[in-house]
């Protein structure tokens, strides 16, 4: 029996549906696994996400944009108020943060870090792939995916195509044939028309609601994902976490990103019904930022973060993290937050448990075959 | 490189009734010289013009978000604001312009310059620049910039207005200038270096990571620009128009960016350590890693993804030799192009694209000049809305880069199915862009465009001839503007 799975992405812009084939007769005995990773680019700051409030340290630091009304969740930690659905999943065992920690980069430039976040390598604009894309190309998979650009995260995975919402109207395939004959001297071009040529009638149809909200972005992602035979992989891509100056506290930038994060959270949990049992959201970003604030009430950009993870496939609602501290002299460089567990290693033991593939092969296929822990029992377990 | 390849790798292609340069290298070099006049008919609002109407919009915004408490009618009241301060007009207008410029224009070599150095220089879609000032300032200051020295367009970019609103420099005081100095013996909290500005005028302006800076060079780079920023803010009259410099803010003492040191010159409290920007510009300019990392980014936009060491170094060896000047920078880009070019190819982006099947097709694109004529009071009617919807559609709305690295260049980030579907569903729908079925027929506007902008026409011609011969002739403008070798050069 074939059972086919889709991955799939979204953006405030973007939705990519993967749907890889799997031909595999160990596979159809297992539940369809999803996998939501919401790339949060400019830098997210986990202090603010996930507050230490153990000790005076972070308040003090952060005089104009501390997060006054946080939730708490363990004596040291809290959680954003605008984190509000993270925060329901948290009381039902559903939601778990790994904190203090951060892709193995420390040079603090968005464009070289957003790039590692998703080749999965160590220098920049180096690796022509993304870690998800090679984690995918195991198998004998086919992809659909709903965006505008095709992401690098993704880039490695075979037969990838992507959709987004339009109001325009593409041409009958008459006509398509004919660029496909022009296309045929060049093996891109002529990849790409081909997918777009497979795809299904309601793909091909111009719609008249070609929103990009959000939250209508998540209900498409929702719907896909609940379909056993849907896709089985999304990918949100928010910007606008860079916030140098007026990040706000319980309110402003920083606040209103984050409560896009729970709009997704929120969004998937409806429109999924008992599918959100058998899936994982888990958040990405580049870096983190500073613990003091700066001249124009905002933050730098700095280096650990947190991870955030929600959905169903988790046991037990847990902060998992070797902390290092907010004194001065466990600080990295004495500024920012360190990071003490290589992100890479929370994103492999996910992809893992998702795929139901040997924790070692997704290192070797995805992240080279880096030095990455098992994290399967501290995140699952 | 064949001629009419080159003038659509370094151009727009050719218009219709457009006659083919006989030595099409001179032909390019020569846009270089001269920053070529709008030809937009309409009024072009200055920059200054421009700031008074976005102070005034938010003063009236602010106000009735303050007294209206009513929602229902504070909406009414925003609608009528919108329109009486073309908060949704000007934008569109300001793509008019470029579009109009590029089209029907006479140096689109010099265009396509001023479209990548534009993007190099990239407004973030934030704080309403975009809707107001972005344009402007890439209209009336980054293009007389491009005829003179590399360092003076990175200084006065650097001190524009949109660019210091968007990466914050304008909210950044040194930790010991006077102003700190003065709330510490108030016991007011001190407000902070902003390190924004200063990474990515390292990063994206000038030299790039490759120069190896470190995060000591970041923050020394943001205590040289502490003082640059807004100057003459008064309650109640809204964000502050002009750019300066303010002695109070700056950090003093010697700074040190790239091993080099920058000393606090100057006398007067008001001007001590402003001289110290310009000569750190400067320096980063007349560095090797700026060099190089401008030359690719160049031969990037114009040659191909991936440009060899023999482009850059013809680049580079004219910025040396002319010590930064960019007429020659840009010259020795198209000669890089016209000797290296021929065997390479270049997927070209989204709006490049767009403005080269209108002008190579006679389009009537953006449309009549008049048509953008504004009461500020209407509705916005279509085709006075349609640019920016079809930009957004294809991706790409040069004003609104989501971050300050500005739009990609590769075909890797630029060709995806969801891309090239918009493309071909836009050209499935001609009048849009200005192609009317009334006009000319679709064949021999798509016949006149290949014979005139192909070298060797035949491939696309046949394409053609098999057209008419199955009657499938209103496919033919899919079939040539949506075609491998337009897509690509």
């Amino acid at each position: 029996m074939n059972i086919s799975r889709r991955v799939f992405l979204t953006g405030s812009a973007s939705l990519i549906v993967t749907a890889p084939m799997i031909s595999n007769a160990f596979s159809s005995t297992l539940t369809k696994k999803n996998l939501v990773v919401v790339m949060l680019r400019g830098g997210m700051d986990g202090l603010t996400a996930v507050p230490f409030i153990g000790n005076n340290i972070l308040a003090e630091a952060r005089p104009d944009i501390g997060v006054e009304k946080p939730l708490k969740i363990t004596p040291d930690f809290a959680l954003h108020p605008q984190l509000k659905t993270f925060k329901k999943l948290w009381d039902k065992d559903k939601a778990s943060i790994f904190h203090a920690t951060s892709i193995p980069y420390t040079g603090r430039s968005h464009f070289e870090g957003q790039y590692l976040m998703e080749s999965g390598g160590t220098k920049p604009y180096y690796d022509k792939t993304g870690w998800l894309g090679r984690a995918l190309e195991t198998g004998n998979r086919k992809s659909l995916s709903i965006s505008l650009p095709m992401p690098l995260i993704l880039r490695g995975g075979r037969d990838l195509d992507n959709f987004m919402p339009s109001s325009n109207k593409l041409p009958s395939d008459e006509t398509l044939k004919i660029l496909a004959n022009d296309y045929s001297k060049d093996k891109v071009l002529s990849n790409v028309l081909n997918t777009i040529r497979q795809r299904p009638i309601a793909m091909m149809q111009n719609s008249k609601n070609a929103s990009q909200d959000v939250k209508k972005l998540a209900k498409i992602a929702g719907e896909q994902l609940a379909q056993s035979d849907g896709p089985n992989i999304a990918v949100f891509d928010i910007a606008g976490f860079d916030t140098h100056a007026d990040q706000g506290g319980d309110n402003g930038e920083h606040a209103k990103k984050l409560r896009q994060f729970d709009q997704i959270i929120s969004t998937l949990e409806t429109e999924m019904n008992s599918a959100f049992e058998n899936t994982i959201i888990v958040s990405l970003t580049e870096f983190g930022r500073t613990l003091d604030q700066n001249g124009g009430s905002g933050t730098e950009h700095g280096y650990g973060s947190a991870i955030l993870m929600a959905g169903g496939l988790l046991n037990k609602s847990k902060i998992i993290s070797d902390w290092p501290g907010l004194e001065k002299k466990n600080l990295f460089e004495g500024r920012d937050l360190n990071s003490s567990v290589d992100a890479r290693a929370v994103y492999a033991s996910i992809l893992a448990r998702v795929l139901d593939s040997d924790h070692k092969q997704i290192v070797n296929n995805a992240f080279f075959g880096a030095n990455l822990p098992d994290m399967t029992k501290r995140i699952f377990g | 490189m064949k001629t009419k390849a080159f003038i659509r790798r370094v151009g727009f292609g050719l218009k219709p009734d457009e006659l083919v340069p006989s030595n099409p290298l001179d032909w390019a070099k020569d846009q270089m010289t001269v920053v070529p006049k709008l030809i937009w008919p309409g009024k072009l609002y200055t920059e200054a013009e421009m700031l008074d109407i976005r102070v005034d919009f938010g003063l009236a915004e602010e106000k009735i978000q303050k007294s209206e408490k009513d929602p229902s009618k504070a909406k009414v009241k925003k609608r009528k604001l919108y329109r009486r301060t073309g908060r949704k007009f000007f934008e569109r207008y300001e793509l008019a312009i470029r579009h109009h410029q590029a089209v029907h224009g006479n140096q689109p070599v010099f265009e396509r310059f001023w479209h990548f150095w534009g993007n190099h220089f990239a407004i973030v879609d934030k704080n309403k620049l975009p809707d107001f000032n972005t344009g402007p300032m890439q209209r009336e200051q980054l293009r007389p910039l491009m005829t003179g020295r590399f360092a003076d367009m990175v200084y006065d970019m650097t001190l524009t207005w949109p660019m210091m609103k968007s990466l914050d420099n304008f909210k950044s005081r040194g930790p010991n200038s006077d102003y700190n100095i003065n709330r510490r013996k108030k016991n007011k909290p001190e407000k902070g270096l902003n390190e924004n500005h200063g990474r990515e005028l390292l990063e994206l302006h000038t030299v790039s990571p490759d120069a190896g800076y470190t995060q000591e060079d970041v923050i020394n780079t943001a205590y040289i620009m502490t003082g640059w920023g807004m100057v003459g803010w008064k309650k109640g009259q809204g964000e502050a128009k002009k750019i300066g410099y303010q002695g109070s803010l700056h950090e003093p003492g010697t700074h040190i960016v790239l091993g080099k040191q920058y000393k606090s010159s100057g006398f007067d409290k008001k001007t001590k350590g402003k001289k110290q920007l310009r000569k750190l510009i400067e320096d980063l300019c007349d560095s090797e890693d700026c060099r190089n990392f401008i030359a690719l980014k160049l031969c990037r936009h114009f040659i191909c993804d991936n440009p060899s060491k023999e482009m850059i170094k013809t680049v580079t060896d004219a910025w040396l030799k002319s010590k930064g000047m960019l007429i020659d920078i840009h010259k020795a880009v198209l000669e890089a192009a016209w000797k290296y070019g021929e065997t390479e190819e270049k997927f070209l982006s989204p709006e490049t694209w767009l403005i080269q099947i209108a002008r190579m097709t006679g389009a009537d694109w953006p449309g009549d000049p008049q048509i953008f004529e504004y009461d500020f009071k209407s509705r916005l009617n279509y085709k006075q809305k349609k640019i920016k919807w079809i930009l957004a559609e294809l991706g790409h709305l040069p004003y609104r880069a989501k971050q300050p690295n500005g739009f990609p260049d590769t075909e890797a980030e630029w060709l995806s199915q969801e891309y090239l579907v918009r493309r071909i569903a836009l050209v499935n729908n001609p009048t849009q862009i200005g192609l009317y079925k009334n006009s000319i027929p679709e064949i021999d506007i798509s016949k006149k465009m290949v014979n005139k902008n192909f070298d060797d026409p035949k491939e696309l011609l046949d394409v053609l001839e098999k057209l008419e011969i199955s009657n499938e002739v209103s496919n033919s403008l899919i079939a040539v503007l949506c075609s491998r070798k337009v897509l690509k050069v």
